[in-house]
């Protein structure tokens, strides 16, 4: 509620109205709203990710590759020289097990890039969610607090209302006019007293809510 | 009585700059003032004029040598305070808390000046290693930064605290209970439009715009926590019945921001216009040609709006968010819009409402203005300053 006091009751009263014709045009489906807001891009990750551990899987065994000769007769014979000559430069026969390696390797290290880049993401994910949880709910909590001090308000203009009738009642205690004022004014008693009901009823739901 | 007064001054682009030199003349009138800046110079001739001035690096050596009676420390949340900060740390002395969250400030300190100790002092026990664990990670949150001020260190080093709200004074009371807080209403400085006195039409013609339309405007430095999406969201509603208005945007772009490819996305290409920042007669000059001003803001680091102030004293009826301290503000002196689903249409609605009643417009304006006469008078906020300084210096 506001901490100043309101001077032009007339005017803060037709923008209340103004107010309370809005929020009962508009469905308060504050969930949606946000929700909306906070869509994240990561549905590619994950299947990007299981592709690749596939990679690693298959990568994984390095196999030795056995020396062979499609000649006839004399291959036996040329497996063996080229055996002999693996003892002279072993190289020939590591590089494709070194390639397979790094090959493993190079998928690994995919894997872990994106292991962390899913975790990053997640962990982005699970804070903006978050928040986005924060928000609905103070949003919430604002509007119903801009409501409480809306009920205070017409609260207020109804005392007022029935201060004015009371002064303008004979001292006589007699009805003014046609209209049987005091009854009027306990008319309009009542109505402030439901007022103030329900206003005290959404401090209690606020309090829930922040609770 | 000698005050260190510390404070960004023009030509830093703050709305401190601009809040600390339109008060300083009038606290110049109750205690002897030195400014003290951080690595540049006064651009405004009548601060240099008024005051000596010296960088903040000079304060040890000064104070040694002749001691202030007291430092009065205006301190926001930007990396622009970092050298009030430094001095706020050593030497206790008034703090006046323009935003009542200094996490962007804290981050600053930690990420690029590398003072990890600083950020985590700034939060109570067990909160900061927990944030800064998150900080290292890279993870970014909104709750994180709204939800923990980091005020703590700035709070209990002061000998007292001054803020502009009642809200604010409640939240930091509520983060440093026992904290000697002082809520003074925020000064704003006079009018300085050069179409005082002309009629608004006329004010319209000479900027160019039709003397019949419905202007409606927003004032000030421009970014999401304006929400000026929601804003023109409800001008183009508003516009489906009403094709006599437009839009002015009065204020630079935060960076990252863009006011004109907002406009455009929303189809109001040609109906809004975009000024950037203007110096401040123009500034002012352009509230004349308003008929109705748009100034929310959500979230909100429980600063006062000079901006909201301005336009008020104006006489303008303005549109705010309904929320935290703009509550403050009396019900019939100014349009309070509801956040959530109800922003957009509520906005289109009083938008409807005032350009139906002109009567309405010029008598929100006129208790707008009284408001501002009463609650933001200079005498007000200058005893304000002399009480908190008096009952710190005891």
């Amino acid at each position: 509620m506001s901490d100043q006091p309101v001077q032009d009751q007339d005017t803060a009263d037709r923008l209340r109205q103004v107010r309370e014709a809005v929020r009962e045009e508009v469905a308060p489906s504050f969930a949606d709203a946000v929700r909306r807001q906070h869509e994240t891009d990561d549905a590619q990750l994950f299947p990007q990710l299981k592709q690749h551990l596939s990679e690693v899987v298959a990568l994984h065994r390095v196999q030795e590759r056995p020396f062979r000769s499609r000649v006839p007769v004399i291959g036996p014979l040329i497996a063996w020289l080229r055996d002999r000559w693996n003892r002279i430069s072993t190289t020939w026969y590591v590089r494709p097990i070194l390639e397979q390696q790094v090959a493993f390797n190079a998928a690994v290290v995919q894997v872990l890039h994106d292991l962390e880049r899913y975790v990053q993401v997640t962990s982005t994910d699970v804070v903006q969610r978050t928040d986005a949880l924060f928000r609905i709910t103070e949003q919430e909590a604002a509007v119903l607090s801009a409501r409480c001090d809306d009920l205070r308000g017409a609260v207020q203009a109804l005392e007022a209302a029935v201060e004015r009738l009371e002064a303008a009642r004979p001292a006589t205690g007699e009805p003014a006019g046609p209209a049987d004022l005091a009854g009027l004014a306990a008319e309009v008693e009542r109505l402030s007293s439901t007022l103030r009901r329900l206003a005290a009823q959404q401090d209690r739901e606020l309090q829930t809510e922040n609770c | 009585m000698r005050l260190a007064f510390f404070s960004p001054l023009r030509p830093v682009p703050s709305g401190i700059s601009d809040y600390s030199e339109e008060l300083l003349p009038h606290l110049a009138q109750h205690a002897e003032i030195t400014l003290f800046v951080d690595g540049f110079e006064p651009a405004s001739p009548s601060i240099r004029e008024q005051f000596h001035w010296h960088d903040v690096r000079e304060f040890d050596a000064l104070h040694r040598a002749r001691p202030y009676d007291v430092c009065l420390y205006q301190m926001g949340n930007h990396p622009c305070h970092l050298g009030i900060y430094r001095v706020l740390e050593r030497y206790p002395g008034i703090v006046v808390l323009h935003d009542y969250v200094l996490h962007d400030f804290m981050r600053y300190l930690c990420e690029v000046e590398g003072d990890e100790e600083a950020y985590l002092a700034g939060f109570p026990e067990g909160e900061g290693a927990v944030l800064f664990r998150r900080l290292r990670a890279g993870i970014w949150s909104e709750l994180d930064h709204f939800a923990h001020p980091g005020i703590r260190r700035v709070v209990e080093t002061s000998r007292a605290v001054i803020v502009h709200t009642e809200t604010a004074q409640r939240q930091v009371l509520q983060q440093v209970p026992g904290a000697r807080v002082h809520m003074v209403p925020m000064y704003i400085g006079p009018d300085a439009s050069p179409f005082q006195g002309l009629p608004r039409a006329e004010v319209k013609r000479r900027l160019g715009l039709r003397p019949d339309d419905l202007v409606v405007g927003t004032f000030g430095f421009v970014s999401p926590s304006k929400r000026l999406h929601a804003a023109l969201a409800g001008f183009r509603e508003f516009l489906k019945e009403c094709l006599g208005a437009h839009y002015l945007v009065v204020g630079a772009d935060n960076p990252g921001f863009s006011s004109a490819q907002l406009v455009h996305d929303l189809g109001l290409d040609g109906l809004v216009r975009i000024t950037g920042r203007v110096p401040w007669e123009e500034f002012y000059g352009l509230m004349d040609a308003t008929d109705v001003c748009i100034q929310l803001r959500y979230p909100s680091a429980g600063e006062m709006s000079a901006s909201i102030l301005r336009v008020m004293s104006k006489g303008k009826p303005v549109l705010l968010t309904h929320y935290g301290q703009f509550r403050e503000f009396p019900d019939d002196c100014c349009l309070k819009v509801d956040l959530g689903p109800a922003e957009v249409p509520m906005i289109a609605a009083y938008l409807r409402l005032l350009a139906e009643d002109p009567a309405l417009r010029r008598r929100i304006g006129e208790n707008a203005l009284q408001h501002v006469r009463v609650h933001n008078a200079v005498e007000r906020t200058i005893a304000g300053y002399m009480q908190a300084i008096q009952a710190a210096i005891k």
